[in-house]
């Protein structure tokens, strides 16, 4: 409702023509405050007010949220796989260029080479050793090392393995993978050289890298392919050398025949 | 022509048998860590040689044809 109060309006006109004057532009202006309230009182009824909806629209930002909490917990999971796959892919890509590697060659002197490589350098290992099945003695010769510590001298008797180490002593006795958290002086793993059943040799590991904080449990898949693939490619590395030394002797001595 | 190999390859009968079969001439010496045997021969006859015991895997040298 509007309501509109002029006190100069009432002021008595001073002629009579200016009093008619005053007569229809006060009718005029009345008429026209007439049509005002009129409209104002039209737009006033037809005005809506919005409906209340601050509890709708809050229950709805609880859910976008809610919604963004789970994309993010998403998100994060993603991450963490992403990061996993990336470790497995160049954990994989170390597997096949370490058994690319014992399996490249059929020099014994490479394939150890090759082994020296996988422990020092995807392993990290700073010293180790190892050991192969004497055929001679029935022993046990140490035929790699690098930087043995100085207790370990005791193990050995010039290039033969005397025993007295536990862990490299177990597993020689059960052809078990062995990575011991705390070595204290004897071997942090012990890792069996297998062919098909049987051990053929082991590889001791002393220590290893200050960097490799969860020890030698995140290589466990090198071990584990070094286990299974190092002493058979030794081995088929040494019967092919015997075997073409073999043959060249024989070679020599059939020269020897008449008409050679 | 000098020839060479392991022990470990070959039995020394079947040296003996090679240079008798061929006729040749010449010295076998055999070796190991301890010991070394020389046996001369000619035309694959054995005619001369050093006592001596080989144990284990040595191994041989033959000089031939002189």
């Amino acid at each position: 409702m509007i309501s509109y109060k002029n006190d100069a309006l009432k002021q008595v006109p001073s002629s009579a023509q200016d009093g008619a004057e005053w007569a229809r532009t006060l009718d005029e202006l009345n008429s026209t405050l007439n049509a005002a309230g009129t409209l104002l009182r039209r737009l006033d009824s037809e005005l809506v007010l919005p409906p209340d909806r601050s509890a709708e629209m809050q229950t709805e930002l609880e859910t976008v949220n809610t919604e963004m909490a789970l994309v993010k917990k998403d998100r994060d999971l993603l991450a963490s796989q992403l990061s996993d796959a990336v470790v497995q892919t160049a954990r994989s890509m170390n597997l096949y260029v370490a058994t690319y590697q014992l399996h490249g060659t059929l020099d014994p002197e490479e394939v150890l080479d090759a082994i020296a490589e996988i422990v020092g350098d995807l392993i990290g290992a700073k010293s180790f050793m190892i050991l192969l099945r004497d055929q001679e003695t029935d022993g046990w010769k140490v035929v790699l090392q690098e930087d043995l510590p100085t207790h370990t001298m005791e193990l050995l008797s010039g290039s033969q393995y005397r025993g007295g180490d536990p862990v490299i002593d177990a597993t020689l006795a059960d052809s078990r993978l062995r990575i011991e958290a705390h070595g204290n002086e004897s071997a942090i793993a012990a890792v069996p050289l297998r062919m098909e059943h049987s051990i053929v040799g082991v590889l001791a590991v002393f220590r290893i890298l200050a960097h490799k904080v969860d020890g030698l449990n995140e290589d466990r898949e090198l071990l584990d392919m070094l286990s299974d693939h190092a002493g058979s490619a030794l081995l088929a590395a040494e019967v092919f050398t015997s075997t073409r030394r073999r043959l060249k002797t024989l070679d020599q001595l059939v020269g020897l025949l008449p008409g050679n | 022509m000098t020839i060479s190999g392991r022990l470990d390859d070959v039995k020394v009968g079947e040296v003996l048998q090679f240079i008798q079969l061929g006729e040749r001439s010449g010295t076998l010496v055999l070796q190991t860590e301890g010991a070394e045997a020389k046996i001369e021969f000619h035309r694959g006859a054995s005619a001369r040689h050093g006592a001596a015991v080989l144990y284990g895997s040595g191994i041989f040298s033959l000089p031939v044809g002189w």
